[in-house]
């Protein structure tokens, strides 16, 4: 996938203060390497008084009732006011912001790898048109239309170095392609109060647009003026369409720069080395590396070496497959953005949670099935193997027995696909069994695909049918535990075989009927999705109703990009609560004297 | 041995039960045996049933067929699930029989990160991502690799190796054999029965499974595809399941062929089914009562 992701940045601050404030101001964007950023926004006294606002207190509430107005979505995430200060002239606020998307009308501002802005024909166009002065149509907010034209002015590509001027074509084809460079785009219109911004990038400058821009601090900071031109605005409203013509001041430019390496991260680095220095100066004073030396593990370490080359592939496949994924959990807390990756995607705090548990989304019927099928099959299941492994036990015929338990167990080493497909054969219109019989009976034929009133049941027998002979095993072994002395001791008191199975069979397999209901009730809230998907497919809307659950919303969940992160979530959150019965049922058995189950 | 009155109707009313759950388990599989020797016309005007109608090879001709999907997808089931069985089987026990040696240094670590797998996942989303990031997509080892190692497996081995005696390990050190001789040469002969079991386990499992395949191998590689996905396919195709509409099947594969497809898919199953129910019980029942 195209690296498509909208970032914007900080200028959108202009545009809402646009709402609340006028007059002078300045601003001034510190960019990091995500998208992220913070900015410091300067105002003049003078000018905010003029809009009566004069104290720092009305200053805060009138930005924070914007932003609580405009951080709602939350995908168009998040600027957030960290604090305000003030000197004898001005205000000074200071935002945090989070990498924004979908800035659908507030201009365009795109900050994407040079690689991949080239390779996007839109905005390879976008350069090309401003290189030959001119712009694009675009959506502006409350349902108005900005068309602008400019004259005489051309936004060209200028390389910082040598100051030569380019044209876009050949700035495209030969200098951002291929190489590791970073295009920052912004477009923004009618900007009146604003009367500069300073961009602090995270790296240094290679080329800037032309008009306006200044380079400052060694090329790592660019001072950008507005741009006056024309610009037509069509007003929607009612209908009806309004033209009005106004030169203003507009924002347009990109800033194409060469990422460095952070000083956070040469600190950092720094720290950990001189970490590692006290260490090591430690570890000699103390002398650890003799003692360690000295100590059992490594001595046994140094004789049973081969031991741990043992463990090691099967060590190695475990962190793979099953501690990295445990890792990937953090999905659940982000934007997931494949561009971007698991980590570099954008933190969003529970607001995956959020959206699942909202009470508008499937997600209380996913829950309920989830828990009512697994219920189901566990009710008509679970008494189905007592019942059948104490048939098993009085049956006197012992090759009976062993057919039966043959034929039985078989099913549980069928796939879902095999019991699917002989599901099939009963279920279909086109002359199925249980429609034939219904018209046998002269009752008229069930659509059972698209009929969800029935897939409780058939998901509950199919289950059942699969898996009741095979329940039995345990049930068996704990039949042939028990000691044959209390048989002959009940038949001598005259219990016939059935006194017998109430009076000592049942209280004799009661640990192991104990040990399995908790085990049970362990896996309450998993479920077979590999069951409902291979009978009812995939996307069976009709049945939708009846038969989805956590494993097959989570499975559908990967059928498109946009939804890993909220698939991830209700993996989490199945996951957990698995977690809890488990250790709950482990709580019980080890309290009611069982072995515990690790 | 005299019996009551009493004990002779319960012998009746459970022989009868037996008879009726005896007819429920074997039906289906006779349903699906007659219709695939069916003829397509009679299984069009009639739907599967009991008998075969107008006896014919051609569900069967028709997946035999050269080029045909199903015989391919048997050879790549065929192909993981015996890749999956041999590494299974060796990648658990080199695991286990350290963690069975009592003495062995880091052994409740090892027991804890074992142990914490079967109890926790991150879920198929970050399973997901995993293998797309490890370039697996599409590719066969997807279906593999991840299956192989099953702490199950590794806690089933571990108690079977510790039950056996110390003694054979001693006695074979003082002869000189490394730890990995011991293993291979001692420890495995001696547990036939509990790698017999973790090696049908793995195969069972990977020959049935198919989520796997369809999350990670998209229909541009459908020559990967193992022989449970393509029949789901089939499946899916006929009865159009997916959009609920139901009926109506004309599409190529008859209900014939695919009742056919899934007697071939089910008969490996079925061959190794003697040793799977001497196996299976015993994995059972030693995975329930832990110990």
């Amino acid at each position: 996938m195209a690296k498509t992701t909208r970032l914007s940045i900080i200028l959108l601050l202009v545009l809402f203060m646009l709402f609340t404030l006028c007059g002078c101001a300045t601003l001034e964007i510190d960019l990091n390497k995500d998208g992220s950023g913070s900015a410091v926004l300067t105002i003049s006294r003078a000018a905010l008084s003029e809009t009566g606002i004069e104290t720092e207190d009305e200053l805060k509430a009138a930005v924070d009732e914007y932003l609580k107005a405009y951080n709602t979505d939350w995908t168009i995430v998040q600027v957030k006011l960290n604090k305000v200060s003030q000197t004898d002239e001005a205000f000074i606020l200071d935002f945090k912001l989070a990498r924004i998307q979908n800035l659908k009308y507030v201009g365009r501002y795109e900050l994407e790898a040079g690689k991949d802005f080239v390779e996007n024909s839109n905005t390879r166009s976008l350069l090309k048109k401003w290189g030959q002065g001119q712009f694009e149509t675009l959506e502006y907010a409350n349902g108005k239309l900005v068309s602008s034209l400019a004259e005489g002015i051309s936004i060209r590509p200028i390389n910082y170095e040598s100051g030569e001027a380019m044209e876009a074509d050949a700035f495209l084809d030969s200098c951002l392609a291929g190489t590791d460079l970073k295009i920052f785009t912004f477009l923004n219109y009618d900007v009146e109060f604003i009367e500069k911004v300073s961009l602090n990038l995270p790296g240094k400058v290679k080329y800037y647009s032309s008009e306006n821009m200044e380079i400052t601090n060694g090329g790592k900071t660019v001072v950008i003026y507005p741009t006056e031109f024309e610009i037509s605005t069509l007003t929607a409203a009612d209908g009806t369409i309004e033209k009005e013509t106004k030169t203003a001041s507009n924002f347009v430019g990109y800033v194409v720069y060469e990422e460095s390496v952070s000083i956070g991260m040469i600190a950092a680095l720094a720290c950990l080395a001189l970490g590692i220095g006290v260490l090591v100066f430690f570890a000699i004073k103390k002398k650890w590396l003799q003692k360690f030396l000295k100590s059992r593990g490594l001595r046994y370490l140094k004789k049973e070496y081969s031991y741990y080359l043992m463990v090691l592939p099967g060590v190695v496949m475990l962190a793979i497959f099953c501690y990295v994924p445990m890792a990937g959990i953090y999905t659940a807390f982000t934007k997931y953005d494949p561009a971007r990756g698991i980590f570099g995607s954008e933190f969003v705090g529970l607001q995956n949670f959020i959206n699942m548990f909202d009470p508008r989304w499937d997600f209380w019927i996913t829950l309920r099935n989830t828990i009512i099928i697994a219920l189901l099959k566990f009710i008509v299941g679970y008494p189905g193997s007592i019942i059948l492994a104490l048939l098993f036990t009085y049956l006197a015929s012992k090759k009976f027995k062993s057919i039966m338990q043959t034929v039985s167990y078989l099913p549980y080493f069928l796939s879902w696909v095999m019991i699917s497909g002989i599901a099939y054969n009963f279920l279909t219109t086109n002359n199925g069994i249980l429609n034939n019989l219904l018209q046998m009976f002269g009752k008229s034929p069930i659509k059972w695909y698209s009929d969800p009133s029935h897939w409780w049941t058939i998901l509950t027998l199919t289950s059942v049918w699969k898996g009741v002979g095979y329940g039995t095993i345990v049930f068996l072994a704990g039949i042939c535990g028990i000691n044959s002395e209390l048989y002959e001791a009940a038949s001598i008191d005259g219990a016939g075989a059935w006194r017998q199975i109430f009076t000592v069979t049942l209280p004799g397999l009661m640990p192991v009927i104990s040990f399995t209901f908790i085990l049970n009730m362990g896996n309450l809230i998993k479920d077979d999705y590999e069951q409902i998907l291979a009978l009812c497919g995939e996307n069976n809307a009709y049945l939708k109703d009846k038969v989805s659950v956590l494993g097959t919303a989570i499975f559908g969940s990967l059928s498109s990009v946009d939804q890993y992160s909220s698939g991830a979530a209700m993996g989490l959150f199945q996951s957990v609560i698995s977690l809890i019965l488990i250790i709950g049922a482990n709580r019980l058995l080890v309290k009611r004297d069982h072995p515990g189950l690790w | 041995m005299l019996k009551s009155r009493g004990e002779k109707i319960f012998n009746v009313i459970n022989i009868t039960i037996m008879l009726i759950l005896f007819a429920i388990f074997i039906f289906p599989y006779i349903i699906i045996i007659s219709s695939s020797f069916s003829g397509e016309r009679a299984l069009a005007k009639y739907g599967p049933g009991f008998f075969i109608r107008d006896f014919s090879f051609a569900s069967y001709l028709y997946i035999f067929s050269a080029g045909s999907t199903v015989l391919r997808s048997l050879g790549v089931s065929v192909y993981i699930t015996l890749v999956t069985t041999v590494l299974s089987v060796l990648v658990n026990a080199l695991l286990a029989y350290p963690l069975s040696r009592h003495d062995l240094f880091g052994k409740k670590i090892l027991n804890i990160y074992v142990v914490i797998t079967m109890l926790f996942g991150g879920g198929m989303v970050p399973f997901y991502l995993l293998i797309e990031d490890l370039n697996l997509l599409n590719n066969l080892w997807s279906l593999i690799l991840p299956v192989v190692v099953s702490a199950w497996n590794i806690i089933l081995l571990r108690n079977y190796f510790a039950a056996l005696p110390d003694s054979l390990e001693e006695s074979a050190k003082i002869e000189g054999a490394g730890n990995v001789r011991i293993l291979f040469e001692i420890y495995i002969p001696l547990s036939a029965s509990v790698i017999a079991t973790v090696a049908l386990f793995a195969a069972v499992n990977q020959w049935n499974s198919w989520t796997t395949a369809r999350l990670f191998i998209d229909p541009n590689h459908s020559e990967l595809y193992p022989i449970q996905y393509v029949i789901r396919n089939m499946i899916i195709n006929m009865d159009s399941i997916s959009s609920g509409a139901g009926g109506g099947a004309s599409n190529v594969p008859q209900i014939g062929v695919q009742n056919a497809a899934i007697i071939v898919a089910t008969l490996p199953i079925v061959c190794v089914y003697p040793f799977l129910q001497k196996y299976f019980i015993n994995g059972t029942i030693v995975g329930a009562v832990k110990e």
